[in-house]
């Protein structure tokens, strides 16, 4: 298993926000973490990460307990972290931005050709690669928020509602980069209020309630299951 | 009108914007990444300048060494008030002003009992005078101007280029987010503290040979920093440097125009003008809220 979380009890001061959560990511899967507002996805992607510790509970990368590590050490470990509302630098330049994102990286020329690479994929971030992260739309600030994950070159990608307030179409588009991403060989735990876009990426799926797991399965069975569907997608 | 004294005074404002901006870069980058406002920093400047008296008079170091010293001392004491005083406030503006307020008073007492109030007279480094286009200054003054604007353009590549420099900036924008890319904001204040607090000391030693060291000038160059950051605005250092020659223009045209007290006075009135229709400052923006992360 690439990460493996189990019984994970995360608290903010004497609250529960998650609450004995277990859950796995393959190597090369994508799976979709799908709940409604306040579930605590969030918090599980903070305690992965390391910038929030767990009460209890383990996670392991790789096999390794990552629980008590911070967050240099496991971006260097290779999980990358795409935070929920895009938190590109504003007064940073895009390419900056993507400079910021391999911070915990000193290869210089390989650093460089990953850029290169993105800018191929990310055309608009190369148009606008001097200008201020402020100056770019909503979409391009979270095309921009996903390249600087992948400057740290992540073997797991974490996506905190990507789609979040983008159109239609963009969030089509947000769909094409995360199957691309994963076709390079980056496994992805995708978080996400638009269950039927997550669920319809993903190999497998969990349903989180109040901080515990609900219901898990193959992406497409959860889409159809009768509960989810009354939850989630409105009948 | 005399054009001689006209570009006399402009050097004199680059100068002093210079040693302006040794003390003000500390301010910056402290206040960017931490939200920490040390009211002693000022302090440091003079404690620098005291330091490098008794390595140089005292002990007959070589002055360069004596103020490299005192460069080093007053770093590593800036990164001593990151981690005790200040550290477990962050975040928290009205200890942290308690703290700085504290500090400054244990500066002032410490130098009195050290060194005495009275003002110490370092001797001269390099002596001469050089003769620039009818501008006659002596070779210390012109030396302490190219140190001046080089170590404020050392400063801007470093903020510019440098991965460390980046991650400054990025801290300073959105601490949490930083964390996420695994800079520690800690580390980035730590650097911080140290960067700012030497400069600041190499200040005081630079100015030693020209005006002495005294305690009693600690707060003026504290407000004159904090004027300098509070006109140019956070968040932008170039709208930093550009306060920091401004505010020095004011100070040397006014005190040799009108009188000394006039430049002071002058300072404050192009505060209080800037900031009463731009409270962020001339090129700042609003500033961020919320409370850096680890
Ligand atoms: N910094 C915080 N301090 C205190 N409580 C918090 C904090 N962050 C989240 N919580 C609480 O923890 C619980 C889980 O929040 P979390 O942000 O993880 O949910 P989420 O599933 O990501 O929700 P959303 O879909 O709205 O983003 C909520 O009850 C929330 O109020
Ligand atoms: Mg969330």
């Amino acid at each position: 298993m690439l990460l493996e979380v189990k019984d994970l009890w995360v608290h903010y001061g004497g609250a529960e926000a998650v609450r004995g959560t277990s859950f796995e990511v393959g190597e090369g899967e994508i799976v979709a973490l799908v709940g409604a507002n306040g579930a605590g996805k969030t918090t599980i992607l903070r305690t992965i990460s390391g910038v929030k510790h767990a009460t209890s509970g383990e996670i392991r990368f790789l096999g390794q307990m990552i629980g008590r590590k911070g967050p240099s050490e496991i971006v260097s470990m290779g999980i990358s972290h795409c935070p929920e509302g895009r938190r590109v630098f504003m007064m940073l330049s895009v390419k900056e931005n993507l400079q910021v994102g391999a911070h915990i990286r000193k290869d210089k020329a390989e650093i460089k050709r990953d850029m290169e690479a993105l800018y191929e994929s990310f055309p608009v971030l190369r148009e606008r690669s001097k200008q201020d992260a402020m100056t770019l739309s909503g979409g391009e600030q979270q095309m921009l928020a996903i390249a600087r994950a992948l400057m740290s070159r992540p073997k797991l990608l974490l996506l905190d509602e990507p789609s979040l307030g983008l159109s239609p179409i963009m969030v089509q588009e947000v769909a094409r980069i995360i199957t691309n991403i994963h076709r390079t060989g980056v496994s992805v735990l995708l978080v996400e209020q638009n269950s039927v876009m997550a669920l319809n990426l993903a190999d497998r799926g969990y349903v989180l309630e109040t901080g515990t797991v609900k219901l898990e399965g193959a992406g497409k069975e959860l889409l159809h299951n009768e509960e989810v569907r009354k939850a989630f997608l409105g009948g | 009108m005399d054009v001689t004294l006209a570009a006399q005074s402009f050097l004199n404002g680059v100068l002093l914007g210079g040693l302006i901006a040794l003390v003000a870069v500390g301010f910056y980058l402290v206040l960017g990444i931490a939200r920490v406002f040390n009211f002693a920093h000022g302090h440091v400047l003079v404690l620098g300048g005291f330091a490098t008296w008794s390595f140089r008079e005292n002990w007959g170091l070589n002055f360069w060494i004596a103020a490299l010293l005192g460069l080093v001392i007053m770093g590593v004491a800036g990164i001593i008030m990151e981690r005790f005083p200040f550290r477990r406030f962050y975040g928290d503006f009205i200890p942290i002003i308690v703290v700085g307020v504290a500090l400054l008073y244990l500066a002032e007492g410490g130098v009195v009992q050290v060194w005495g109030p009275e003002l110490k007279h370092v001797g001269p480094v390099i002596s001469g005078t050089t003769d620039f286009w009818g501008i006659v200054m002596t070779n210390w003054r012109w030396l302490v101007i190219a140190v001046g604007i080089g170590s404020m353009a050392g400063v801007s590549l470093f903020l510019a280029r440098t991965r460390v420099g980046r991650a400054m900036r990025a801290t300073a924008v959105d601490p949490d987010t930083a964390y996420l890319q695994g800079i520690s904001s800690i580390a980035m204040a730590r650097t911080a503290m140290f960067a700012g607090c030497a400069l600041a000391a190499m200040g005081g030693g630079l100015m030693a040979p020209m005006y002495g060291v005294n305690i009693a000038v600690g707060m003026a160059w504290m407000i004159k920093g904090m004027m300098a950051i509070i006109l140019g605005g956070l968040g932008s250092w170039n709208g930093c440097l550009a306060a920091c020659f401004m505010l020095g223009m004011a100070e040397s045209y006014c005190t040799v125009y009108i009188n000394p007290q006039a430049g002071y006075i002058a300072m404050f009135l192009m505060l209080v003008v800037v900031i009463l229709f731009r409270p962020w400052g001339l090129f700042g923006k609003p500033l961020r809220l919320g409370m850096p992360g680890e």
